[in-house]
C-alpha cells in the first residue's frame, strides 16, 4: 500500500509541474496577443468577451448561448471568427478546437452598409461586438447579436 | 494561469465537465483492469461503434434526449457479445470486430440518407471524436451521467470478490458455485453503460484508451489485482481532469488531449516498470 501511495503522489507532482510549464507558455502568449489586441479593439464594455478565452472554451459557450439564448438577451458580446453570408442574413462562424464543427450567430452591423460591397470578404476574420437580443419573422423566434461594430481582423 | 483558470471556473459547463469527466474515467478504469485481464480491449471500440450507430438512429427520429435509446442498444449487444462468446458460432475479435464495422458504417450510412442537419460532417466528426460535447453537457445530462457512474462504482464495489473470480478463473469460479454467466451479463452491461458514458468525454474513436491505458500503466507498475485497480483509478482521475484542464486552457481537443496525457504517462509508468524490475533482478 506504500508503494501505491509514494507512487500515486509521485505521479501528482510530475502531473502537475507538466501543467504549470505547459500553461505558463501558453498565458505569455496569451498576454501579449490581449495587449496587441486590446490596442486595436473598440473601446466598449462587453459582458462576454468571446475573445479573450481559448477556442474550447469560446465554442462551448456559443453552444450554451444556442441552447439556452434567453439567458443571454441584453448582454453586449465580443467574438472573434469568420464571416459568412446567406440570403441577407449575416453571420460570425466559430470553430471548435477540431475545426469540424461551426457555429454562426447572427449579425446585424450598426450604420447603414450594403452586400458585398461594404462588408469583407467571404470567411476572412472578423471580430464582432455587439447586444445579443431576440426577434420575431411570422411567429418564429430568432436571436441576434444587435447594433454590432464589426472590424476586420 | 490561475486567473484565467478561476476566471473560467465562473462557467457552469466546465464544472460539469469536470464532475462526469472524473467519474466516467473512474468507472472505465474499474472496468478496463477485467477487461484487459479477459482480453476484451478491443470491446469498448466495438460497443462504441454501437453506440455511433444508435446516435445516428436517434438523430434521424430527432430525438433530442438520445441518452436512454443509446445506452438500451449498447447494452444489448454488449450482452451478445460477450455471453455468447463462448458458445456463438462467431468467436471473439471477430464477432467484436464484424459489430464495430457494421454498427459504423450503417450509423454513417443513415445519417447520409436521412441527414437531420446540414452539418453531418460536423455531426459524424463531433461524435467520433467527442469534439467539445463534454463541455456543452445539460443539467440532465450530467444528473443522469453523475447517476449512472455512482451506480457503476457502487456494483463495482459490492461485487469486487465475484469481478475478481471470474476474471481470474472462469472455470474455477463455476467449480466454487460462483454463478459466471450471471457476473459475465453484469460486466457487459456496465461495462456497455461505461461506453455511452465515455463517449461524451472522448468520443467513440478514443473510448479504448479511456478503457485500456489506466489498466496497462498500473501493470507496469504493480502485480496484484487490487493495487492494480487502485492505481488505475487514480491515474485515470488525474489524467482526464488534467486532460479537461489543459484542453480549456489551451484550447485542445478535450478527447484527444486527455489520449495525449495517458499515452505520455504509460511511457513513464513502462520506463518506472521497467527499472524497477532490473533492480529487482
Amino acid at each position: 500500500m506504500k508503494k501505491i501511495i509514494a507512487v500515486i503522489l509521485a505521479f501528482t507532482f510530475v502531473l502537475l509541474c507538466s501543467s504549470c510549464k505547459g500553461s505558463e507558455k501558453g498565458e505569455t502568449a496569451a498576454e501579449k496577443n490581449t495587449s496587441a489586441k486590446a490596442a486595436e479593439a473598440v473601446q466598449t464594455a462587453v459582458d462576454i468577451d468571446l475573445t479573450k478565452m481559448s477556442s474550447t472554451m469560446v465554442y462551448s459557450e456559443v453552444s450554451n448561448i444556442m441552447s439556452e439564448p434567453d439567458k443571454y438577451v441584453g448582454k453586449t458580446i465580443r467574438a472573434k471568427g469568420s464571416f459568412s453570408e446567406n440570403e441577407g442574413y449575416y453571420f460570425i462562424v466559430i470553430n471548435d478546437a477540431t475545426a469540424c464543427c461551426q457555429k454562426g450567430l447572427e449579425f446585424i452591423w450598426a450604420g447603414d452598409h450594403s452586400f458585398p460591397a461594404d462588408y469583407p470578404e467571404e470567411w476572412s476574420e472578423i471580430e464582432v461586438s455587439g447586444t445579443f437580443e431576440s426577434y420575431f419573422e411570422g411567429t418564429k423566434q430568432y436571436y441576434h447579436i444587435n447594433n454590432a461594430q464589426l472590424t476586420t481582423v | 494561469m490561475l486567473s484565467k483558470l478561476a476566471e473560467y471556473w465562473e462557467y457552469p459547463f466546465v464544472k460539469y465537465a469536470l464532475i462526469v469527466g472524473v467519474l466516467v474515467a473512474l468507472c472505465s478504469s474499474l472496468l478496463g483492469v477485467t477487461l484487459v485481464l479477459k482480453r476484451f480491449s478491443f470491446i469498448g471500440d466495438g460497443l462504441s461503434h454501437v453506440a455511433f450507430g444508435a446516435m445516428a438512429i436517434a438523430s434521424i427520429f430527432n430525438i433530442t434526449n438520445d441518452m436512454p435509446i443509446v445506452i438500451v442498444i449498447t447494452v444489448l449487444s454488449a450482452v451478445l457479445l460477450l455471453r455468447g462468446g463462448q458458445n456463438a458460432k462467431i468467436k471473439g475479435d471477430a464477432a467484436v470486430a464484424m459489430i464495430s464495422v457494421g454498427a459504423l458504417a450503417v450509423g454513417y450510412l443513415l445519417l447520409n440518407l436521412f441527414a437531420p442537419s446540414g452539418n453531418l460532417a460536423g455531426d459524424v466528426c463531433s461524435t467520433l471524436f467527442g469534439s467539445t460535447s463534454i463541455l456543452t453537457l445539460s443539467k440532465f445530462d450530467v444528473a443522469f451521467s453523475a447517476g449512472l457512474s455512482l451506480l457503476v462504482i457502487v456494483i463495482f464495489i459490492l461485487f469486487y470478490q465475484k469481478i475478481f473470480c471470474v476474471t481470474f478463473d472462469e472455470n474455477f469460479a463455476r467449480a466454487t458455485g460462483t454463478k459466471a454467466s450471471l457476473y459475465n451479463l453484469l460486466i457487459a452491461i456496465v461495462i456497455a453503460v461505461i461506453i455511452v458514458l465515455a463517449m461524451n468525454l472522448v468520443g467513440s474513436l478514443l473510448i479504448s484508451a479511456l478503457v485500456i491505458f489506466p489498466a496497462l500503466s498500473a501493470m507496469r507498475l504493480f502485480k496484484s489485482f487490487r493495487s492494480v485497480t487502485v492505481f488505475a483509478a487514480v491515474y485515470s482521475v488525474l489524467t482526464a481532469a488534467l486532460g479537461i484542464l489543459v484542453s480549456i486552457l489551451a484550447g485542445t481537443p478535450v478527447g484527444s488531449t486527455i489520449v495525449g496525457i495517458e499515452i505520455v504517462t504509460f511511457a513513464c509508468c513502462f520506463i518506472i516498470g521497467s527499472v524497477g524490475m532490473k533492480k529487482a533482478a
